[in-house]
């Protein structure tokens, strides 16, 4: 589904991705781990098409070439990514704009657009399934929410937009128990084996929940090890320090 | 730029027939007046019109776009009132008639003497034309609440190209609680110059007063109005996107204790439209309000305006005054001007204000797309978002929907 060759990603006059290699097959869960700074967020950043970056080596999605293809299409092929830090934007409602999103969506495949009422009804099956309250579908879109709302918020989206390949960045990062259960909950309930995950994370703990088929351990912006789940107990023990 | 005008143009005052004729000829404010800094309506003027044409004629035509809600309506001609509707069916209006029940008075305008404006004519050229000149309008009283909104359907037709039309209007409130809404339609596709003086004035009332213009008009627009405020409420919500130049100059006096003032205003402005509000609300009596959010989209060369004045006299302790004036630029050619003004001689107050402008964040239209939204999409999003809070002000729920789709038809027309 996606493969990345020699990857090299820079901002602002700073090297971050320093070629980076990663195969992801289809209905493939992978997980990366790495110390702060390694560049997780800018890879999942790079896959999204976020604009700023430096960008060579190659970037394969689907058997085409995903470089130049605009921000939206990436989004209309099937790549989702869940922010670390999402964003507050006031002003815009929170369900109109997953009704845009979806619809967005259904277009570029050439799916009519859902109506409102069909559309209501599938968010509040996908609310209620993420145990979120009905109240935040008509909020300004992640104004005000807590740290866990906003992250819920996105696996909503997931769930509502059903991209192939799913990148999660740092998406436990600040749940508590309960919430990262949901989180994992909704994950796993979407995950089937047509379409794949990328999760980045800094605990053994989701991974609990969510099974990888491997892990890579990102530093520096290279992928210096990878291995399947008995490396992730191995990280959480040791840390990153002896790979080095 | 010339101004043609005949003594027939005079309206039938006499005061205004002796009034000296040099005072109004070819006189309009330019930028080194204060109140004019920003919009230089001498130069704009003359930039578009060689010549303006004092406008005398009474049309009537017939008119069948109302909304859609429960409503009572005026039907204005270029100004003209010529139908209304209080609940009991369509009548037709002619200056010479009159409605009059118990507690609602509807006539022509009033035509004002001279002598009543001296001090403000001496500095208000503009003024003192509207006075001379001013042969349409409405003049409606009311001694209780009514149930329904008014609309007034403001519409323009037939050629009005080159034109100077003088409008004065007053709402006299007593005792009352209502909702006026000036809908703006102009099927005339001319440039013309409106000028409108208003006079409200509010006594154990609440007014609730709101502008909206349909589709774009290529009019020149300059409306000045004074506003006294004794035990009551007053609420100006202004949606006037589409129209080519407005500048809306209120005056308003806080005469007495508990009263509140509070201006809105939401405007897409585009393709070198040029929109000012200017506002001086002077708090006269303690324990008042004032209130104003402006925000101004601005697209193509656009110019959006805000100058608001606060002045709070010794005796206006515990006053309450708040102005913020917001500037979403969508491109570099746009301007957003404010100048903010306090004057304050009570101690025990709370003032304050605020004004930004800024280009759209592409943090958030990268967000968006990247959740399948083209930039387009994204864009008017957000661009609606900025506008929501004022939106979210409007209680009365049939209105927020008719100004919603409002925006969102200038908003979608393009980018
Ligand atoms: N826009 C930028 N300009 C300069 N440096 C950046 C920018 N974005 C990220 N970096 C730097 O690149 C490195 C990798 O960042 P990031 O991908 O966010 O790391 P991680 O997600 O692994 O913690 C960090 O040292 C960070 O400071
Ligand atoms: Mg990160």
């Amino acid at each position: 589904m996606l493969k990345i060759i020699n990857l090299k990603a820079s901002t602002g006059g700073k090297d971050i991705l320093k070629g980076l290699n990663l195969e992801i097959k289809t209905g493939e869960v992978h997980a990366i781990m790495g110390p702060n700074g390694s560049g997780k967020s800018t890879l999942a950043n790079v896959l999204s098409g976020k604009p700023g970056y430096d960008i060579s080596g190659e970037i394969n999605f689907e058997g085409k070439k995903l470089n130049n293809v605009p921000i939206e299409e990436r989004a209309q092929n099937g790549i989702f990514l869940a922010f670390q830090y999402p964003l507050e934007i006031p002003g815009v409602n929170t369900s109109n704009f997953l009704r845009t999103a979806i619809n967005s969506i259904r277009k570029a495949k050439g799916e009519k657009e859902l109506d409102a009422l069909s559309f209501i009804k599938l968010i509040k099956e996908k609310a209620s399934e993420l145990k979120i309250d009905e109240k935040f579908l008509s909020r300004q879109l992640n104004v005000g929410f807590s740290g866990g709302e906003k992250k819920k918020n996105e696996i909503l989206q997931m769930k509502l937009l059903e991209p192939k390949l799913s990148v999660l960045d740092e998406t436990d990062s600040g749940l508590d128990i309960d919430a990262l259960r949901i989180v994992a909950d909704g994950v796993n309930s979407y995950k089937n084996k047509d379409n794949s995950f990328l999760i980045i994370t800094h605990y053994q703990r989701l991974l609990d929940y969510i099974k990888p088929d491997y892990i890579h351990v990102l530093s520096n912006g290279k992928i210096i090890k990878t291995g399947r789940s008995e490396l992730g107990q191995q990280l959480e023990k040791t840390g990153y320090k002896y790979l080095n | 730029m010339k101004l043609n005008f005949s003594k027939e143009d005079f309206n039938k005052n006499k005061d205004n027939i002796m009034f000296n004729e040099d005072f109004v000829k070819n006189n309009f404010p330019n930028k080194r007046k204060e109140n004019w800094k920003f919009t230089d309506l001498e130069k704009i003027l003359n930039f578009k019109f060689k010549e303006l044409s004092v406008y005398n004629k009474k049309n009537t035509i017939t008119f069948n776009e109302k909304l859609q809600f429960d409503h009572y309506y005026l039907i204005s001609i270029n100004g003209n009132i010529s139908k209304y509707n209080f609940g009991n069916g369509e009548k037709k209006f002619s200056s010479s008639s009159k409605f009059d029940t118990k507690d609602l008075l509807l006539k022509a305008n009033k035509i004002h003497p001279f002598n009543n404006f001296t001090q403000d004519i001496k500095n208000d050229t503009l003024l003192a034309q509207n006075i001379a000149f001013a042969d349409r309008g409405y003049n409606l009283e009311l001694a209780s609440s009514l149930s329904k909104p008014i609309v007034i359907y403001n519409i323009f037709k037939h050629d009005l190209e080159n034109k100077f039309i003088n409008i004065s209007n007053e709402i006299k409130l007593l005792n009352s609680d209502i909702t006026v809404i000036e809908y703006n339609i102009d099927y005339s596709n001319s440039s013309f110059f409106r000028s409108t003086f208003q006079i409200f004035d509010l006594n154990k009332s609440n007014l609730n007063y709101f502008i909206i213009n349909k589709g774009s008009s290529k009019s020149y627009n300059y409306v000045r109005n004074k506003i006294k405020i004794d035990k009551s409420n007053y609420e100006n919500y202004i949606f006037t996107s589409g129209t080519k130049f407005k500048k809306e100059d209120s005056e308003i006096s806080l005469n007495s204790e508990d009263s509140s003032a509070k201006i809105m205003s939401a405007v897409f402005l585009k393709n070198d439209d040029h929109q000012e509000i200017q506002s001086t609300i002077r708090h006269k009596k303690p324990n008042c309000k004032s209130f104003q959010k402006i925000k101004n989209i601005l697209k193509d060369g656009s110019k959006g305006i805000f100058q608001g004045k606060v002045h709070v006299s010794k005796e206006a302790q515990k006053t309450d005054a708040y102005q913020i004036s917001k500037g979403l630029l969508l491109d570099q050619k746009s301007e957003f001007s404010t100048k903010p003004e306090l004057e304050i001689y009570a101690d025990d107050v709370k003032c304050s204000h605020g004004s930004t402008s800024g280009n759209i964040d592409e943090q958030a239209q990268y967000y968006l797309m990247s959740r399948g939204l083209s930039k387009k999409n994204a864009t008017r999003l957000i661009v609606k978002g900025f506008l929501t809070d004022v939106i979210s002000e409007i209680k009365n729920k049939d209105l927020k929907k008719i100004i919603n789709s409002h925006l969102d038809d200038v908003i979608n027309y393009e980018n």
